[in-house]
This record gives C-alpha cells, sequence and structure tokens, in this order.
C-alpha cells in the first residue's frame, strides 16, 4: 500500500490522461494499466466541447484524480491554477509543474519550491514535478509536500532514467514517496525504477503513443509490479569480478590424474 | 446588462446568481471552475452571488494531460 498524504494506492503506476488518440482508447488504456491515480489538466472552457466526457468515466471507475499546473510559468500563476483545480475538482491533490520554457518543459526550481510552501500551508497535498535534484527534493520534503516527483528525463521524449544516479540520491534520503516522472519510455524503464526503490512511477506519452495503448499499458503495469516485487526481494550485489555459481570441485581434472 | 464571459461579451437578460448564468449558458456546473474579475469564486458562493454589470467571468474546465 502507497500512502502520499492522506491518500492510498495499491496501484505504483499513475496514468496520464494526454496524447491519446481517443477519449475510449484513454479508458481501455487506464483501466489496463490498474492506474488509481490519474493526472489532467485544465483549460478555459470551450463553449462548444464540454468536459464531462473526460471526467465522468473517471470518476465511476473510482480513480483519483490529479490535476497539474501545466500552463503555468511562474509560482503565482501555479498557485492560481491549484485554487481553480481545487475548485473544480474538489480535491486537495496537486501536481506542481512550472516550466517556463516550452523547448524542454524542464521545471524551475526556485518557483517550484515557493509555490509549494504557499500551497502545502493552505492545505494541498502538494506532488512537485522536479529535475532530479537531491537537496531541492530535501527542500521540497521540507515545506511540506507529500512525495517528490524527479524527472527521468524530459517529459514526453521516452529518453528513461537520463538521472539515474541522482534518482537513486533522492530514493536513499527521501522521506516521503518518491514518484519518478517524465521521460519513462518503455516498461524496462519502469521496472529499473521501481528496482531502485522508487515508490511508483507516472506514465503518460509512453503508453498513449504506442501503436497498441491497451496492451502497452498492461505491460507497465506488469513491469511495476515485478520491479517493486525485486526491490523489495532485494537485488544481488554487484561485483567487477566473476562469483562461480557452480561448485569448481576440479573433477574435470579427474581424468588426467587417473588417465 | 452587460458582462464578459471568456473574452465574449454576453447581454443578461435579467439579473442572475452565478448559477444562473451557468445554466443560461447550458454549462453543467459540476466540473467547471468560475473566475470573476481574476479571483477564484468558491463553488458555495455560486448561488448568491449576483452578476454585475461589466463583471468579466473565465470558465475554465479539465481537459486530458500528463
Amino acid at each position: 500500500m502507497l500512502q502520499i498524504g492522506e491518500f492510498e494506492f495499491q496501484s505504483r503506476l499513475f496514468g496520464g490522461t494526454g496524447k491519446f488518440a481517443s477519449a475510449e482508447l484513454m479508458q481501455r488504456s487506464l483501466v489496463a494499466s490498474g492506474a488509481e491515480l490519474v493526472t489532467v489538466a485544465m483549460k478555459r472552457l470551450d463553449f462548444n466541447q464540454g468536459s464531462d466526457e473526460l471526467l465522468a468515466p473517471l470518476k465511476e471507475r473510482g480513480v483519483q484524480l490529479l490535476p497539474n499546473t501545466a500552463g503555468a510559468r511562474n509560482a503565482r500563476e501555479a498557485i492560481f491554477a491549484a485554487e481553480l483545480a481545487r475548485e473544480m475538482l474538489g480535491t486537495q491533490l496537486l501536481k506542481l509543474e512550472i516550466h517556463p520554457d516550452p523547448r524542454y518543459l524542464l521545471p524551475d526550481p526556485v518557483e517550484t519550491l515557493e509555490a509549494a510552501r504557499v500551497l502545502c500551508s493552505d492545505g494541498f497535498t502538494v506532488l512537485p514535478y522536479v529535475h532530479a535534484d537531491p537537496v531541492l527534493c530535501l527542500r521540497l520534503e521540507e515545506v511540506g509536500c507529500a512525495a517528490v516527483m524527479p524527472l527521468g528525463s524530459p517529459i514526453g521524449s521516452n529518453q528513461g532514467l537520463a538521472t539515474e544516479p541522482f534518482l537513486k540520491i533522492i530514493i536513499e534520503q527521501a522521506n516521503v514517496p518518491v514518484v519518478v516522472d517524465a521521460g519513462i519510455g518503455a516498461p524496462s524503464q519502469a521496472m529499473r525504477a521501481m528496482e531502485l526503490g522508487a515508490d511508483a512511477v507516472l506514465v503518460n506519452t509512453a503508453i498513449a503513443s504506442s501503436l497498441d495503448p491497451v496492451t502497452m499499458a498492461g505491460c507497465f503495469k506488469d513491469a511495476v509490479r515485478a520491479g517493486r516485487a525485486a526491490y523489495l526481494a532485494g537485488l544481488g550485489a554487484i561485483s567487477n569480478r566473476a562469483q562461480n555459481t557452480s561448485p569448481l570441485t576440479g573433477f574435470l581434472n579427474l581424468g588426467e590424474n587417473h588417465g | 446588462m452587460q458582462i464578459k464571459i471568456n473574452n465574449q461579451v454576453k447581454e443578461l437578460p435579467e439579473a442572475m446568481t452565478l448559477i444562473q448564468l451557468l445554466e443560461w449558458c447550458e454549462i453543467a456546473p459540476g466540473s467547471v471552475a468560475l473566475v470573476r474579475n481574476g479571483a477564484v469564486v468558491p463553488r458555495s458562493q455560486w448561488p448568491e452571488l449576483e452578476c454585475q454589470n461589466g463583471d468579466s467571468l473565465e470558465l475554465f474546465s479539465a481537459v486530458a494531460g500528463g
């Protein structure tokens, strides 16, 4: 059981709703993924298109919604977006993301920390999306964040765990759940994150952009489960030299001795 | 009375509260957030607050995102 603030989750795979070819495909993929926490974004209402199509089936399944602050370029805009999200969806959960540069979508650490400080004191359950910076993750923990979400590589890039050495440090130091978010492009990479001891992973693009998102969602589900189980079982030590797995009793030399 | 909603000018036929305005615009109130003159209006105040001439309202909804 994974606990983030007051919220509990059986599944350690968090999902996203972006980039799917259709709403129907998104719903089927999310069901296949087993995700119990799913991100949504916000935008100015299009009078010609309601939002119920997105939310109703998710609510029906009982998944928790994790509204994000995508589009916010600074702390002030993110705080405003957070207030919108709370009023709109009636949840305290918040994926805090502030990325001023649309080219790389890298999170602004200064603005993120400032926004987190305000939002945590205002009762939000804040999950900040950040670079894999161990010092920043500790600072975010200090101001009350319920989890930290360091990136593996740039959003939607499918480059995997480019930040692995730093993720290890974050995981080792953290007293709140660590959710590896962004850049995970293959089930093997999600599994690797879980083997390292991440508490969960958030995957959107890798599933949505697959030729068969429903099958891919199931693959991620299996990978996350296996990675978590492997972490709990304990990986064997890594050695630079060979360590024999069979007894080297020298019986092949016996023939020479007796021959 | 004239107000702006998401930058569209609307002429209201009569005085109405924010919740009545949503109904008039045929917007389901369940999954939107409402901003009035730059400030988020808590849902609990929608049935009480009346639109004022010149109000600038913005409505937000949830969309797919990661």
